[in-house]
């Protein structure tokens, strides 16, 4: 299981200044996540969530700080022995010269694994995701829902210690985002990877984390377990969740007035 | 009324090619109706029967001659499409290497060829003019698709570089199985310019470069020109026209195989 390798991220005075912005994205922001967490990251628009997700998955450099990758014996990890880390960015962006069996394929291509030996496990996620018999269609062919799940069929594929997901389910009507929020949930579960997501939306937070960090003017405005125990699939409609959603929403309310 | 709208804007297959074939059967017949009438002098513009009887008396020289022609043309657009691919990715790949060569290729492709052709026939050409004919043909034909590939490099989304770069992809990986794909409907627009100018380079470069070994339809539309043999030089018009429209007509087809199933350019919708 991928989360049991126990890799941590010690983000620590973390800053981030793009040139010709006034005031930094992010400054002196720590953070650490240990294996197998679910991490919502929320915060007013702005606030630094996509940013700090690029920093981790390596698509941006810090101005300041630094992110350590530490593996359960304590190691610092670098090079090859880094996790693997997958992306679910906002958009589903497939390839759309490739059918959805290639597209989910293609990072076990990027790694050398034969077609034919990647094959049960692209069918057996492509299952878990809804998307039987539609592994020879062209993305062009899918909605906008049946993208997403092609795209985070594909960061799963390689059962990674990390995902990253950036506002996945913002474009998608609310049925279809419940529908995928479930899914998620079911496979988080089972593979218990390190998720860290970026979202806009309290209920979705609320909903899938095991802990909740809320950004504000680039730092962590405040960390919040949250322990539902085992998922339940009427979960949203229970009192605790509600009232939880509320204190968050609350929350979140009370950083933006102290922004204004 | 609707019918006919929306006919005309999807036509079928049979009435893009009917329709075109129609209107030049229609000129045919306009031409030679007014030659006759008029009695212009075979010499200024020979009748249309003229021409095909032409054709038709010497059709083993012409073909052996439009052969000659295609064969160049293909060699020097599989040239001027390879060097094109290849310098598209080397400039992708080194800013500095674009900034420095790229206003020389310019150069090459505001020089008229007939300007540069004496003397690419001086350095290669001298013992053996084919090769001469077909560099110069080859030098008109890779820049289109050099500039077009490499917007298309350009073009690739930011989210699936990044896809890429997270899954630590391999420089070559990435090329192979991003870069290029992404790129090759610009290629293959590139591609069919190329085609078309390849023919013309081939033709330009035969006037200037006279023969070599296998006389092309540039050289009998010279020769009968010298010899006032108007329908000649019509007959080889003619064929030349036709590599023309087949040469295109091939490259549409093959961006159409191409791109047909996954691509918005040549995916039909149902309205």
């Amino acid at each position: 299981m991928a989360g049991t390798h126990g890799f941590r991220i010690e983000a620590r005075g973390i800053g981030k200044h793009f040139s010709g912005q006034a005031a930094p994205t992010l400054s002196a922001l720590d953070l650490t996540i240990g294996g197998g967490e679910f991490v919502s990251l929320l915060g007013p628009s702005g606030c630094g969530k996509s940013t700090l997700l690029r920093l981790l998955a390596g698509l941006l450099r810090p101005s300041a700080g630094t992110i350590r990758w530490v593996a359960s014996d304590g190691s610092s990890a670098s090079g090859t022995t880094l996790p693997d880390i997958a992306l679910v960015p906002q958009e589903p962006t497939l390839l759309p010269w490739k059918t959805v069996f290639d597209n989910v394929y293609l990072p076990l291509r990027l790694r050398g694994t034969a077609r034919t030996a990647a094959m049960p496990r692209v069918l057996d996620l492509l299952r878990a995701l809804g998307l039987e018999g539609r592994e020879k269609s062209w993305p062009r062919e899918l909605s906008g829902g049946m993208k997403m799940r092609v795209s985070i069929a594909r960061a799963l594929v390689t059962d990674p210690d990390f995902l990253l997901m950036d506002e996945p389910f913002a474009a998608l009507d609310e049925l279809t985002r419940h529908r995928l929020n479930d899914d998620l949930r079911a496979l988080y579960t089972q593979r218990r990877p390190t998720v860290i997501l970026v979202t806009h939306s309290v209920e979705e937070a609320t909903f899938l984390s095991t802990r909740i960090v809320a950004l504000s003017r680039g730092r962590v405005a405040w960390d919040l377990p949250v322990d539902f125990g085992a998922h339940r699939a009427d979960l949203r409609d229970h009192a605790a969740f509600q009232a939880l959603r509320g204190d968050i929403s609350a929350r979140l309310r009370a950083d933006q007035a102290a922004l204004s | 009324m609707t019918d006919w709208s929306a006919l005309m804007a999807r036509p079928p297959l049979w009435l893009r090619v009917t329709l075109p074939c129609l209107f030049f059967v229609l000129v045919l017949v306009a031409w030679q109706i007014v030659v006759q009438m008029a009695d212009i002098s075979p010499l200024i513009l020979p009748a249309p029967s003229a021409v095909f009887d032409d054709l038709w008396q010497h059709a083993g020289t012409l073909a052996l001659s439009a052969w000659n022609t295609l064969l160049i043309t293909l060699k020097a657009f599989a040239l001027g499409t390879v060097a094109g691919i290849l310098l598209a990715i080397a400039f992708s790949r080194s800013r500095l290497l674009e900034l420095a060569v790229s206003p020389l290729l310019v150069l090459t492709q505001v020089t008229p060829t007939v300007a540069i052709a004496p003397l690419v026939l001086v350095w290669v050409g001298i013992d053996n003019v084919d090769s001469a004919i077909l560099l110069l043909a080859a030098i008109i034909a890779f820049f289109p698709v050099t500039s077009n590939t490499m917007l298309g490099l350009r073009s690739v989304s930011h989210d699936l570089h990044d896809l890429f770069t997270v899954r630590r992809a391999t420089s070559l990986q990435r090329l192979f199985l991003l870069e290029l794909p992404a790129a090759l409907p610009y290629t293959l627009a590139g591609a069919r310019m190329a085609g078309g100018m390849a023919l013309v380079g081939a033709v330009v470069a035969e006037f200037v470069a006279g023969s070599g070994t296998d006389a092309g339809l540039a050289w009998r539309i010279s020769e009968a020109a010298n010899r006032l043999n108007t329908p000649r030089m019509f007959a080889a018009l003619f064929l030349l026209g036709l590599l023309g429209v087949a040469i295109s007509g091939a490259l549409s087809l093959l961006q159409y195989l191409c791109l047909r199933r996954w691509h918005e350019s040549a995916v039909s919708r149902d309205r």
